[in-house]
């Protein structure tokens, strides 16, 4: 290289196109990295984008697994339990089975005792139905039901807990997916479903719509709160907090005034939460602690298809056709026939008017005396004709619950008096004569009623016959000679055969004109006889005969001798009602019952001296037993003596437990909805299996409810009617009634329904306190002690406020006779059989404390029952006898929780079975028509077998009363069923759906 | 120019005489083919920065609008399969095509020449649902998109802890409302702060919460009061029924979205695909620009009569358009333009066609069809 080259000059020239090359190439190296760079930085992009997509695809194919999941398990749901053949219960009481498996839901065929359950639970849908007694592999199950869910922990080891719900899994597979060789099946996603039995838990969320409820009958505050004593109007929560409690207090009460705005706007478990409380537990609310705590326990609501599960399609309602059940029943029901209407609408007070009836509606004969002397005319101690002298006491008792109107005058015609014959001791002569022709045959008596008042008693009501009330009337003394046409007068409420300044030489016959030395003895003897009492109500448009009443037979008798001429009696004949003094199985007896318009023995027992009048002698009278139930005072002036025992309809039924007031010839007392009745025909259909079969409405023809919002409210507001027919068109009470055979449970639904097959106790505890008043007072008729109660108008009430359970006995009128005070008839403090207080106030409250012993013994039966041979079938099943002859199960419980144990007398304080159903008839089915369905989605990579995305979903599902297949109505039988209806019977909806997170496991 | 020797250095040898030249300069030629090469270098790298930036920009607004469809299409698929409905005379579902800008659901004008915004006159226009249009992709709802509100059944969590109260954040029957409000996308409210087009999803919460109320105090009745105006307990502040007509800034769920819009169906054997629109359309069905409103509150199986309006729809069709950020910048410049002469204008165009045309030319739809899974009992 030339030196010149190298000079600085050059140096600095040279270089320069060099660089600026090189910034050229610099700037197009940057310039090309700039583009890698950005086409680097979109690619990275792009695949971060990507793989999000991909994970939302993934998640998305897992949500579509779990709604294939959904659809899986609703189809199992409807084929076996869509018919109504089925019954349903929990697997918990099944011998060995695995503690995550307890809450399946069971499936049996109602018509085969001791039939094989199927599980709802994924792989139902398999070739291996799932059982309950073996554990799932834990790589193949899932969680549904965890600790987010029912407060229950997993165990150390991260296993699911024992109370926790767990369900295998299925696998997706796929033939053809890339990688995989051939027809290899690869596995692209699994799933999992469980049902849950919603009808086990507790209907908690109910508030009172009673006043919803706003058309005649119904159209009084007074009336309307009656409602909420007929039947349940949903479950009274408690609360397991802690788990070990041995009773379940109470935490919120829906229908309470900070409630009521928003429990109408529950139909979410979660949103349980949100109620407020009634104690300090948590903070002003019910939290979701206790609200996972109780999940098993609480339901928002539960309705149920109105079907039988022995397979007579869809109940039938009473209120719209009462003749399955005969003319006894539809008279009976038809209480507007035979009561008075009300001269005001809200008062506490019904009367009915006396008729034979059907149903026959009179007083009843409880106490008969009717003694007789036979002396020397006079008495005197000449020799002169004999007399006959008759006095006589008789009581009649009102058995029921509500008033009878008055009539001016009743009548009596006795028959059955005997032959005597006057023996002459002192070798005189003798007579012999008939008692029954010389008084008349028969012997007539009239029974006058006084309205007024009586002297001392000046607000004393007279005006009605009252409720539960003995009235009774004595002889005065006549001595016309002459049998009168009409009857031998008598004297109003009195017992004592004088009265101040009234002379009684009874009434005085004389038999014929043999003379008898009044000095000397003689004996009578008179033949046995039967004594009957006919009661007769004398009225303008002809006398009408009531009911007859017939006496145990009298022994043949022979009375002391004695001279002729004393005046106290000699024999008497004595016969009074066999209530509880006599006979400690009072109403517990067939034949027994007061209400029979032909009361025979063993209704009547003799007086304390037995079966020959005779043994009555010497002015025997007494007629006030202090011991009894009836009959106890000289006059009843007080409510306290007051025994009602029978209600009559005074409003449309809502309950069949109402019909254990129901008579039924030649029956037991309160026969239907107790054990003993259970067999009891009723125009051919067995008592018990009335609860199946039928139902109320309360849609009687004199009732024409009115719609809340878009959809009637029938009398029992927890019926919820279709909002619409099948055509779409708004469902009105016209369509109930043209319902075929009164099937107008084609467009019901029961709300607040319980299935009885629940083991969970806090669930039934809460389902028992399904009746009570804790923010709608029970009002009652303040009756005041002096003077019996207050008149019929202007009557004042007291209320009683309890979230206690409340069981009635009467049902539409314990109103009226509610106010009793203990311990009146044989001193404070003694439960005496003859309290009347325990008869009169027709309702039995139960504590907590008794509430929580009786739905235990409950659970544990039922328990014991379903680990023997599965659940009930039928509610037949669970009201009759356990063993032939026995007691039920519910019987057997009240019996084991003590409840009745300080009671010793069937009385309204008695509490029975048919109380129990009185209340919860309506809601108590043997099986569940709510559920709850969980699934589970996963999408699996086919190649490495890992989760690539989860998703759980929820639905609660209803089943309707519709067919599956929609051609055939409602109201088909099921002989008549095509084929997928018998197979499938009627359809569930998803009636609500949510996706959930795995915090809300 | 001569070079003075700068030492004693044996004389130099003379440079040839060309290398003067050579560092003096360029030719014309020389200069004009270096210009040239130069030109068209750069030109290349121009067109392929140009090329990738643009393609960045398209790869980037797509992937930026998927995205925000993804999240908009799936929370709209969990919220309407779990949409709920009773037969009781409420309206459980409600959606308006908004045919005017709502100030009170918090709709900022500011910086909007309403010329030049999306076409509101005529006013039936606004909504551009003729039946011709159906199946086109240029459907439009209304000057502000569609309010959809209902009820359906919050994803929440059944754990409760001190700082998520189980009132705010229980799964449960929740009130959620989907409506587009132009307006500035932070808590920033200066004038010159740029107006967004946000798609909102309001959620209530599902009850009360200390003193403020939610939607079991509320009702279910999405048209009800509380769900539109300030009451006691509800102010408009999050989680108030209040915010279903004027949500939060915090319950955006997309930006950018320029349009909104649902079509209901009711299933209906008669019709060749077993599915009859209800919404938007005219009571025969046909896709028609009124009613404006849909009410539903009678179930799907309809009311017994021929008419299937106010059904609960069974399957919905849902559409979001979403605007890239390119266009979300374009829109916003154009609705600044005040004067006319700035405008860009198209012959025979209304200025407010024109906004839509941008609209078209810078944003994607994605539409999906949900089918709502619960049915009425």
């Amino acid at each position: 290289m030339p030196l010149s080259q190298l000079s600085p000059l050059n140096s600095q020239r040279v270089p320069r196109p060099r660089r600026s090359r090189g910034f050229a190439l610099l700037i197009t190296l940057t310039l090309l990295a700039f583009v890698v760079l950005l086409l680097v930085g979109l690619a990275s992009y792009t695949k971060i984008e990507t793989a999000v997509a991909g994970n939302f695809q993934k998640q998305a194919q897992a949500r579509q697994n779990a709604l294939l999941a959904l659809d899986v398990a609703l189809a199992q749901l409807q084929k076996h339990a869509g018919p109504d053949t089925r019954v349903t219960a929990t697997a918990e009481s099944v011998a060995g089975v695995v503690n995550q498996k307890r809450y399946y839901t069971g499936v049996w065929d109602a018509k085969t005792a001791g039939a094989t359950p199927v599980w709802l639970v994924s792989g139902l849908e398999t070739a291996t139905a799932p059982s309950v007694t073996t554990a799932i592999p834990a790589a193949s199950q899932v969680t549904l039901v965890g600790p987010n869910t029912d407060g229950s922990a997993f165990l150390a080891n991260g296993n699911p807990g024992a109370n926790q719900v767990v369900a295998p899994l299925q696998a997706l597979t796929s033939v053809g997916v890339p990688g995989q060789a051939g027809a290899t099946a690869a596995t692209i996603g699994r799933y999992a479903w469980w049902i849950g039995d919603q009808g086990v838990k507790a209907p908690v969320a109910l508030g009172d719509t009673t006043a919803s409820v706003t058309y005649a009958p119904y159209d009084s505050d007074e009336a309307r709160s009656r409602l909420l004593q007929q039947v349940s109007l949903g479950a009274g929560p408690t609360i397991v907090v802690p788990p070990t409690d041995p009773k379940f207090p109470i935490i919120f009460e829906p229908r309470a005034a900070a409630n009521s705005p928003i429990v109408r706007n529950v139909a979410a478990t979660n949103q349980l939460a949100f109620l407020k409380t009634t104690t300090a537990i948590g903070t002003d609310t019910v939290g979701s602690t206790a609200l996972r705590q109780n999940y098993r326990s609480w339901s928002p609501n539960n309705f149920n298809v109105l079907a039988d599960t022995s397979g007579t399609g869809l109940k039938r309602d009473l209120s719209l056709d009462p003749s399955p059940l005969g003319t006894e029943f539809t008279a009976w029901a038809d209480y507007n026939t035979y009561i008075e209407a009300p001269a005001d609408a809200t008062s506490l007070r019904r009367r009915y008017v006396m008729q034979p009836g059907p149903p026959p509606v009179a007083p009843v004969l409880s106490y008969f005396l009717l003694s007789f002397n036979i002396r020397s005319q006079n008495g005197s101690s000449a020799t002169v004709p004999i007399e006959a002298r008759a006095f006589w006491k008789m009581a009649f008792w009102n058995p029921y619950t509500g008033a009878m109107v008055p009539e001016a005058n009743l009548r009596v015609e006795i028959t059955g008096l005997p032959n005597i014959r006057v023996d002459n001791d002192s070798g005189g002569p003798s007579a012999a004569f008939s008692l029954q022709s010389l008084f008349g045959s028969p012997l007539k008596i009239i029974l006058p009623w006084v309205s007024t008042p009586p002297a001392g008693e000046p607000t004393e009501d007279r005006a009605s016959w009252l409720p539960g009330r003995v009235y009774n009337w004595r002889s005065i003394q006549e001595t016309s000679g002459t049998i009168p046409s009409d009857g031998y007068p008598s004297r109003f409420y009195s017992k004592s055969y004088t009265a101040t300044g009234e002379s009684n030489s009874g009434v005085i016959r004389s038999p014929g004109a043999v003379a008898i030395d009044g000095d000397n003895n003689c004996h009578i003897e008179g033949d046995a006889q039967t004594i009957r009492v006919k009661l007769f109500a004398v009225r303008a448009t002809g006398d009408v005969e009531l009911a007859t009443f017939t006496s145990p037979p009298f022994d043949s008798f022979r009375t002391n001798s004695r001279p002729l001429n004393r005046s106290s009696t000699q024999f008497v004949y004595f016969f009074r009602l066999g209530e509880s003094s006599e006979n400690s199985a009072w109403l517990q007896t067939a034949a027994a019952d007061p209400r029979q318009i032909q009361l025979v023995p063993p209704a009547y027992v003799y007086g304390p001296n037995g079966s020959s009048p005779a043994a009555y002698a010497e002015d025997y009278e007494d007629s006030t037993f202090p011991e009894r139930l009836l009959d106890r005072a000289t006059a009843s002036h007080t409510y306290n003596e007051d025994v009602p025992v029978f209600e009559l309809p005074r409003a449309p039924l809502l309950s069949l437990g109402a019909l254990q007031h129901l008579a039924l010839p030649g029956a037991r007392p309160f026969s239907i909805g107790n054990s003993w009745g259970a067999a009891a025909d009723i125009n051919g259909t067995p008592a018990a299996q009335l609860f199946d079969q039928f139902f109320f409405s309360g849609l009687t023809p004199a009732t024409t409810p009115t719609a809340t919002g878009s959809a009637l409210v029938l009398p029992n507001p927890l019926l919820r009617v279709a909002p619409r027919t099948a055509d779409g068109t708004p469902t009105t009470a016209d369509d109930l009634r043209a319902a075929p055979n009164g099937r107008s449970s084609k467009l019901l639904l029961q709300g607040g329904s319980f299935n009885l097959n629940s083991t969970n106790a806090a669930a039934w505890a809460a389902v028992l306190r399904s009746v009570r008043f804790p923010s709608t007072a029970f009002n009652y008729l303040d009756a005041d002690a002096a003077t019996g109660t207050a008149a019929d108008t202007g009557e004042t009430t007291a209320a009683r406020q309890s979230g206690d359970a409340q069981f009635f006995r009467f049902s539409q009128s314990a109103q009226e006779t509610f106010k009793a005070e203990p311990g009146l008839a044989a001193g404070v403090g003694n439960t005496s059989a003859a309290n009347t207080h325990l008869f009169r106030q027709g309702m039995i409250t139960l504590d907590a404390d008794k509430v929580t012993a009786l739905a235990t013994a409950i659970t544990t039966a039922i328990k014991t029952r379903h680990a023997a041979s599965g659940p009930y079938r039928t509610l037949a099943e669970f009201l009759s006898p356990v063993t032939a002859g026995g007691t039920s199960l519910l019987e057997e419980a009240i019996v084991t929780a003590g409840i009745n144990d300080s009671v010793a007398e069937f009385s309204s304080q008695f509490l029975t079975q048919g109380d129990i159903m009185t209340a919860l008839a309506p809601v108590l089915f043997p099986r569940s028509d709510t559920f709850v369905i969980r699934t589970y989605g996963e999408a699996v990579n086919p190649t490495t077998a890992a989760s690539e995305g989860k998703a759980w979903c929820e639905a609660i599902v209803q089943r309707t009363p519709d067919y599956f297949d929609p051609t055939q109505d409602a109201t088909v039988v099921p002989p008549d069923l095509n084929l997928a209806n018998q197979t499938y019977g009627r359809r569930f909806k998803v009636v609500s759906f949510r996706w959930l997170t795995r915090s809300d496991l | 120019m001569p070079v003075s020797p700068s030492h004693s250095a044996p004389a130099p040898t003379p440079a040839p005489a060309v290398a003067p030249l050579r560092r003096r300069g360029f030719t014309l030629v020389e200069l004009l083919v270096a210009a040239g090469i130069t030109a068209l270098l750069a030109g290349f790298m121009a067109v392929v920065v140009g090329d990738v930036a643009g393609y960045w920009t398209r790869t980037s607004g797509r992937l930026t609008t998927e995205a925000q469809a993804r999240i908009v299409l799936d929370q709209l698929t969990l919220d309407l399969q779990a949409a709920q409905f009773a037969d009781n005379g409420n309206t459980w579902l409600a959606a308006t095509v908004q045919n005017a800008t709502v100030a009170a659901s918090g709709w900022s004008a500011t910086g909007q020449n309403p010329a030049r915004a999306k076409p509101v006159t005529p006013a039936a226009l606004s909504l551009n649902m003729n039946a011709a249009d159906f199946f086109a992709d240029a459907n439009r709802f209304g000057v502000a998109g569609t309010w959809l509100r209902f009820f359906t059944s919050a994803r929440g969590t059944n754990q409760n802890t001190v700082l998520a109260p189980f009132a705010v954040n229980a799964s449960a029957p929740v009130a959620v409302s989907y409506q587009i409000v132009r307006r500035v996308a932070s808590t920033s409210l200066t004038a010159a702060a740029k107006r967004r087009y946000l798609l909102h999803r309001s959620q209530v919460r599902p009850a009360l919460n200390g003193t403020s109320i939610g939607t079991l105090e509320a009702g279910f009745n999405i048209t009800a009061a509380p769900y539109t105006t300030v009451s006691t307990g509800n102010t408009g502040a999050i989680g108030d029924p209040r915010t279903v007509r004027a949500p939060t800034l915090d319950s955006v769920i997309a930006d950018n979205v320029i349009d909104f819009g649902v079509r209901f169906y009711v299933r209906d054997p008669a019709a060749s695909t077993g599915l009859r629109l209800v919404f938007p359309a005219n009571a025969a069905g046909v896709p028609a620009n009124t009613p404006l409103t849909y009410l539903a509150n009678v179930p799907p199986g309809g009311n017994g009569t021929a008419s299937f309006a106010n059904r609960m729809p069974d399957v919905v069709d849902v559409s979001v358009r979403i605007l890239t950020d390119q266009g979300a910048d374009l829109i916003d410049g154009y609705e600044a333009i005040t004067q006319r002469v700035f405008a860009p204008t198209t012959p025979a165009v209304t200025p407010q066609a024109y906004w839509w045309n941008l609209a078209l030319a810078n944003s994607r739809v994605f539409t999906r069809r949900i089918v709502l899974r619960a049915e009425p009992l």
